[in-house]
C-alpha cells in the first residue's frame, strides 16, 4: 500500500467524511507531493550543468519525460480542486512540453516573449529570443560596459509570428519532408515568398516605432539590419553565412527584415545545416537593428593566433570605413601583432596601401570607393588606440573564458564600438599535448575541498566578501577578483558576473549562488569548510576547478589551456540542450503572489506553473469561506491554543477526536501523532514569550523593496495557517510575522515510510541577516541529523526512517525552533550573534530576548 | 604515467568524448568507441586494462562484448556504465564478473578514481 493510500485509509472506523471534502484535500496532497518533487528534479538537473557529471540524451529525454507527468498532474489536480478555473494551464503545459520536444528534437522553436527587446538590456540568458549574437553583445555592454552601436532586438517570437501569419508554415512542412534537389527548390520558393510577404501591420508598426526611437535618440539616418539566428550556438557554426544589411534608411526596414528573415533559406546555409546534421527546414531569426556610424576604421580582433596558439600574441586587422573588406579579405588591410601581456607591445606592423574603401551611401546601403593616394599609406590605428583595443577584446575574453574572433570599428574620436564576438576557431590543437601538461609548479593553496559546482579554470586576486560585510557595495570587488565567502549568501550572485572565480566555505551545488555561478559559466568550489580563512585577500591566485585545486600566483599553462578548450564540455549538444531545457523549465517569472500580473496565463515555465499552482491550492484551502462552509462536516476545526498562531486544521480521517457539529478544539481532542508532537515543542516554557521585536527602519525598507530569487521560497504563503492532518500525517503551512514555515510529515509505526520535509522561507529583514538566520538553521538542523539544503534565503531540510520515538523527538525539535526562529533574523546583527544563538538552542535554553 | 590501457565503449559519444581526456590526464592511455562490433575486432587482437562499457547497444550488447573480453584477456578488469533502466542487467554484469557498475548519470571524478583504484589492485 503506498504511503498516501496509508494516510487516507487511517481514518477510525465509522467516521466517514464528505467524500467531496476528501476529495480536494487528496488533490491537494498531490499538488504538495509532486511539487516538491519537481523542484527536487529541477535542482539535480541544474547541477548536471556544472560539468562534474556525464550524462546522456536519454538521461535528458528521462528528464523531460518524468517532469512532464508531474508538472501536468499538478495542472490537472489544481483543475479538480477548483473545478476548472485554471484550464488554460493545461493548454501551457502542452505548449511548453512542445517547446522542450522541439529541443531534444534540435528543433528550432522560440518560448513566448516580447516582440522586440533593447539591446542594453538582454544577456546570454535571452539567446533563445534573440540568438546567442546579439545575447552576447548584449551581455558585453550591460556587464563589461564595453560600447555597442545602440539597438533593439526583433525577436524570434516575432519571426515565428511573421512566418504564421504570412502562410509560410505549409511550406515549410513540405520542407521538412524533402530533401535533396526538392528541397533546394522548395527553400528558393520560401525564400521569394518571404521577400514578397507582407509584413502585418502590427510588427510593422513594431519596427518602425523602434527605427523612429533609435534614429532620434542618435541623430542617425543609417541602420544597420543583423542576422542573429537561434538554435544551437547557430553564429559558432555559421559564422557569416547569415546576411547582414548595412546602411538601411528607417522607411526601408521592413525590406531589410524580410530579406534577413529570408536569408535562413539560403541553399549554402541549408547545406551547412545538413553538414552538420541539423534538420536543415528548421530554424528562426532573430533580428538586430542598431545605429550605424560611419566609422574612420574598423576591422577584426583574434585574442590569440588561431594557427599557432602557443604565441601569446593578439592579432589585428584594420581597414579605413567599414569593415567589409577586412571581412571578406576583398583587398590589403594593416595587420598588427601584439602582445598579450600589458602593456601590450606592437611586435610587428603591415601597414598595407589600403586603395579602396567601404562607404555608407548617402541614397542608402553601401558602395566601394577609392581612397586618395596621401592616404593609403597612413596606419589606420596609432598604437595607443591599438593598446586599448586590446585590453576591451581580452576583457571580453576573461568573460566569455575563451579565445574570441571580435568585429569592431572605431569613429573620428577613437572610440571603439563591439560589433560582434564569438568565439575563436582555433586549427591547430593537439589535444593530447593540453590533456597531458607536465606538472605546475606553482604553490598548492587548496587542494580537493568541497564539491566543485561549475566545472573552469580562472584567476585573479582573491576578494573575501566577509571581510566587508559592512557597508558592502557591489562595485567595491575589482573586477576579475577570485570572490570568496564563508556562507554561499545569494547576495553575492550580483557580484558573480564580474568574478573570475568563486570559493565558499559553505554551500551546496544544488544552492542559488551555484546555480547563478553555473548560468555564467564561473569556475566554483562550495563547501570547502577552509577557503574564506586559508587564502589571503588580495592575494592573486589560479583556481583550476576541473582538477578542484587552488594554486598561487597565476598559472600560465592552465590559463591558456582554457582558453583554447574552455568550452570544452559547455559545447556538447547534450550541454546545450540542457541548457535550453532548463530555460523554458526552472526560471521563475511568477515570483510574487501579491502581484496582477500573478496570473495563469502569465506562466511561461513549469517552474511558474507549479508555484502558481502551489499558492492557488493554498489558498483554496485555506481560504475562510470554503473552511467555514464546511466546518460542520466533522472535517474542519479551529484550535483553541494559548500561543497565538490562529491554526486552522483539516482532518483527513483519524487525527481529531471531536464531537458532532463542533467546531473549535484543543490539545486534548488532537489524535494526530506528528501534530501533538510539533504543538508539544512549540508551546513549551519559553519558546513563545517574546513580542515582536523593533526593528530598524533599513532592515524593513529591504525587505519591502526585495525580490524573489530565481530558487527563492517556493513556499506556500496562506494568509490563514493550516495544519492538514489524518493520525499519521501532518502537512502545516504557518505564515508567522514575516517568514513562512511548512512541514510536511509521516509519522507511522513502519519508520521505512516516515519522514519529515521542514521548508522555511522568507524574512523581513536584508538578506544578509535572513542569509545568516539560513545559516543558523541550517547548522542546528544538521545537529539534529537532518539532510539540509540552502537555497538562497530558503531552507530545506529533510529526515526519512525514523522510529515512533525519534520522530517525536525531532518533531518536538522543530516545534521548538519554528517558535525560537520567529523573529529572529532582526537580532542577528552579526556573525558572532549567529554562534551564540546557535549554542542557546542547542542548550535547550530560552528565546533570544529582544536587545 | 600508469600507461595502462583503457577501452571505452557507448553508442553515445559524449561518453567517451568526455572520458578519455580525464582519464589520459591520470596517465591512462585510452581509445574510445560508438559501435561494439569495432570494440570487438579490436579486443580479438589488442589486450588493454580496463573495459568500460555501456550495457544497451545494437549487437552485440555491452554484456556480450564483456563476455568477449574477458574470454579474449581473462585479466582485463570491466567497468558496467548503466542507465537507470538496466540495473537488473548490470547486476547480472557483476555476476558474471565485472568489477563494478556505475549509473548513469554519474562523475567523471568518480569514474577515474574507480579505474585508478581497479588498476592499482
Amino acid at each position: 500500500m503506498s504511503i498516501w493510500n496509508k494516510i487516507f485509509s487511517s481514518s477510525h472506523p465509522g467516521e466517514v467524511h464528505e467524500h467531496g471534502i476528501r476529495y480536494r484535500l487528496e488533490r491537494f496532497q498531490e499538488i504538495v507531493r509532486r511539487n516538491n518533487r519537481v523542484l527536487e528534479r529541477i535542482a539535480d538537473a541544474s547541477e548536471k550543468l556544472g560539468g562534474e557529471y556525464i550524462f546522456d540524451v536519454q538521461y535528458l529525454h528521462d528528464f523531460v519525460d518524468r517532469l512532464g507527468d508531474d508538472v501536468r498532474a499538478i495542472a490537472l489536480a489544481l483543475n479538480e480542486l477548483t473545478g476548472n478555473r485554471y484550464q488554460e494551464l493545461l493548454r501551457i503545459v502542452s505548449s511548453i512540453n512542445d517547446n522542450l520536444r522541439a529541443v531534444l528534437e534540435s528543433r528550432t522553436v522560440a518560448p513566448e516573449s516580447e516582440i522586440v527587446l533593447r539591446l542594453d538590456r538582454i544577456g546570454t540568458e535571452h539567446a533563445d529570443v534573440t540568438g546567442s549574437k546579439m545575447a552576447r553583445l548584449g551581455e558585453i555592454q550591460r556587464i563589461l560596459g564595453l560600447t555597442t552601436m545602440p539597438g533593439v532586438v526583433v525577436t524570434a517570437s516575432a519571426c515565428t509570428q511573421f512566418l504564421e501569419s504570412a502562410g509560410l508554415e505549409p511550406l515549410i512542412t513540405a520542407m521538412r519532408n524533402t530533401n535533396g534537389e526538392e528541397l533546394f527548390e522548395l527553400a528558393g520558393e520560401l525564400r521569394n515568398q518571404i521577400i514578397h510577404a507582407d509584413v502585418q501591420k502590427w510588427l510593422q508598426k513594431k519596427l518602425r516605432r523602434s527605427v523612429r526611437a533609435i534614429s532620434k535618440r542618435f541623430h542617425t539616418q543609417y541602420l544597420s539590419v543583423r542576422s542573429s539566428a537561434i538554435g544551437e550556438d547557430e553564429d559558432l557554426v555559421f559564422a557569416g553565412q547569415y546576411l547582414t544589411e548595412l546602411g538601411v534608411r528607417p522607411e526601408e526596414i521592413c525590406d531589410a527584415y524580410r530579406k534577413v528573415v529570408a536569408s535562413l533559406y539560403d541553399r549554402h546555409v541549408m547545406e551547412y545545416r545538413i553538414r552538420h546534421s541539423l534538420p536543415p527546414a528548421d530554424g528562426l531569426m532573430a533580428v538586430g537593428i542598431q545605429v550605424l556610424l560611419q566609422p574612420k576604421c574598423s576591422g577584426i580582433i583574434y585574442t590569440l593566433d588561431p594557427t599557432n596558439p602557443d604565441r601569446d600574441v593578439i592579432l589585428v586587422s584594420s581597414g579605413f570605413s567599414l569593415g567589409a573588406s577586412v571581412v571578406d579579405g576583398s583587398a590589403p588591410v594593416d595587420r598588427f601583432i601584439i602582445d598579450r601581456n600589458p602593456p601590450h607591445h606592437i611586435l610587428e606592423s603591415h601597414i598595407a596601401e589600403k586603395t579602396t574603401e567601404c562607404v555608407i551611401n548617402e541614397s542608402g546601403g553601401t558602395i566601394v570607393r577609392e581612397i586618395e593616394p596621401e592616404r593609403r599609406k597612413i596606419p589606420t590605428l596609432e598604437p595607443g588606440q591599438l593598446q586599448n583595443l586590446c585590453r576591451q577584446a581580452l576583457k571580453i575574453e576573461r568573460h566569455m573564458r575563451c579565445a574570441q574572433d571580435i568585429e569592431w570599428a572605431m569613429d573620428e574620436k577613437g572610440r571603439i564600438f563591439i560589433l560582434q564576438s564569438r568565439q575563436l576557431k582555433v586549427t591547430h590543437i593537439e589535444q593530447n599535448n593540453l590533456n597531458i601538461m607536465g606538472p605546475i609548479s606553482h604553490e598548492v593553496l587548496l587542494k580537493d575541498l568541497g564539491e566543485v559546482a561549475c566545472r573552469g579554470v580562472g584567476f585573479g586576486r582573491v576578494w573575501i566578501a566577509d571581510n566587508r560585510e559592512e557597508n558592502a557595495e557591489d562595485n567595491e570587488m575589482p573586477d576579475h577578483a577570485v570572490l570568496v565567502s564563508r556562507t554561499a549568501s545569494p547576495k553575492l550572485a550580483a557580484l558573480l558576473p564580474r568574478a573570475s572565480a568563486l570559493l565558499t566555505d559553505y554551500g551546496t551545488t544544488t544552492g542559488h549562488l551555484a546555480t547563478v555561478a553555473r548560468e555564467y559559466r564561473i569556475p566554483a568550489v562550495v563547501d570547502t569548510g577552509a577557503a574564506s580563512r586559508i587564502l589571503e585577500d588580495g592575494r592573486m591566485v589560479t583556481v583550476d576547478t576541473e582538477e578542484n585545486m587552488v594554486y598561487s600566483g597565476k598559472v600560465q599553462e592552465l590559463i591558456k589551456k582554457q582558453l583554447l578548450q574552455a568550452s570544452s564540455y559547455e559545447d556538447k549538444k547534450e550541454f546545450r540542450m540542457l541548457r535550453r531545457l532548463l530555460r523554458n523549465i526552472a526560471i521563475l517569472n511568477l515570483s510574487d503572489p501579491t502581484s496582477p500580473d500573478f496570473k495563469a496565463q502569465n506562466c511561461r515555465t513549469y517552474h511558474d506553473i507549479i508555484r502558481f499552482a502551489h499558492e492557488i491550492a493554498v489558498q483554496e484551502l485555506a481560504t475562510g469561506n470554503w473552511l467555514r462552509s464546511n466546518r460542520r462536516c466533522n472535517a474542519v476545526f479551529r484550535l483553541d491554543i494559548d500561543i497565538p498562531i490562529d491554526l486552522v486544521i483539516i482532518d483527513l480521517g483519524g487525527g481529531i477526536k471531536a464531537t458532532p457539529r463542533k467546531t473549535v478544539v484543543t490539545s486534548q481532542h488532537i489524535l494526530s501523532r506528528p501534530l501533538t508532537a510539533l504543538l508539544a515543542g512549540m508551546t513549551l516554557e519559553g519558546v513563545w514569550k517574546t513580542e515582536p521585536a523593533d526593528m530598524d527602519l533599513g532592515g524593513f525598507m529591504s525587505s519591502a523593496t526585495r525580490t524573489t530569487a530565481l530558487t527563492g521560497p517556493e513556499a506556500a504563503r496562506p494568509e490563514q495557517n493550516v495544519a492538514i492532518v489524518s493520525n499519521d500525517y501532518l502537512n502545516m503551512s504557518l505564515k508567522l510575522g514575516y517568514h513562512f514555515n511548512l512541514v510536511d510529515c509521516l509519522m507511522s509505526d513502519n519508520a521505512e515510510d516516515n519522514f519529515i520535509y521542514f521548508r522555511f522561507a522568507g524574512g523581513v529583514t536584508e538578506l544578509l541577516r535572513r542569509s545568516r538566520r539560513a545559516l543558523l538553521l541550517r547548522e542546528i538542523l544538521e545537529h539534529y541529523d537532518f539532510v539540509v539544503e540552502g537555497k538562497g534565503d530558503l531552507v530545506i531540510a529533510r529526515l526519512k526512517f525514523l522510529d515512533l520515538t525519534r520522530m517525536q523527538k525531532k518533531l518536538e525539535m522543530i516545534g521548538r525552533l519554528i517558535g525560537f526562529t520567529r523573529q529572529l533574523d532582526i537580532h542577528l546583527r552579526s556573525d558572532d550573534l549567529v554562534r551564540h544563538y546557535i549554542q542557546e538552542f542547542l542548550a535547550g535554553s530560552e528565546m533570544p530576548s529582544s536587545s | 604515467m600508469s600507461g595502462k590501457k583503457v577501452i571505452v565503449l557507448d553508442d553515445e559519444p559524449i561518453v567517451g568524448e568526455r572520458l578519455k581526456p580525464a582519464l589520459e590526464k591520470a596517465g591512462f592511455e585510452v581509445e574510445t568507441y560508438t559501435e561494439s562490433q569495432q570494440v570487438v575486432d579490436k579486443l580479438a587482437k589488442e589486450r588493454f586494462d580496463v573495459l568500460v562499457t555501456d550495457l544497451k547497444m545494437r549487437k552485440p550488447d555491452g554484456l556480450e562484448v564483456m563476455r568477449f573480453a574477458k574470454e579474449q584477456w581473462p585479466g582485463i578488469k570491466v567497468i558496467i556504465i548503466t542507465g537507470f533502466a538496466t540495473v537488473e542487467t548490470a547486476t547480472e554484469a557483476l555476476k558474471e564478473g565485472a568489477v563494478e557498475f556505475i549509473a548513469k548519470p554519474f562523475k567523471i571524478r568518480d569514474l577515474r578514481d574507480l579505474v585508478v583504484r581497479i588498476t592499482t589492485v
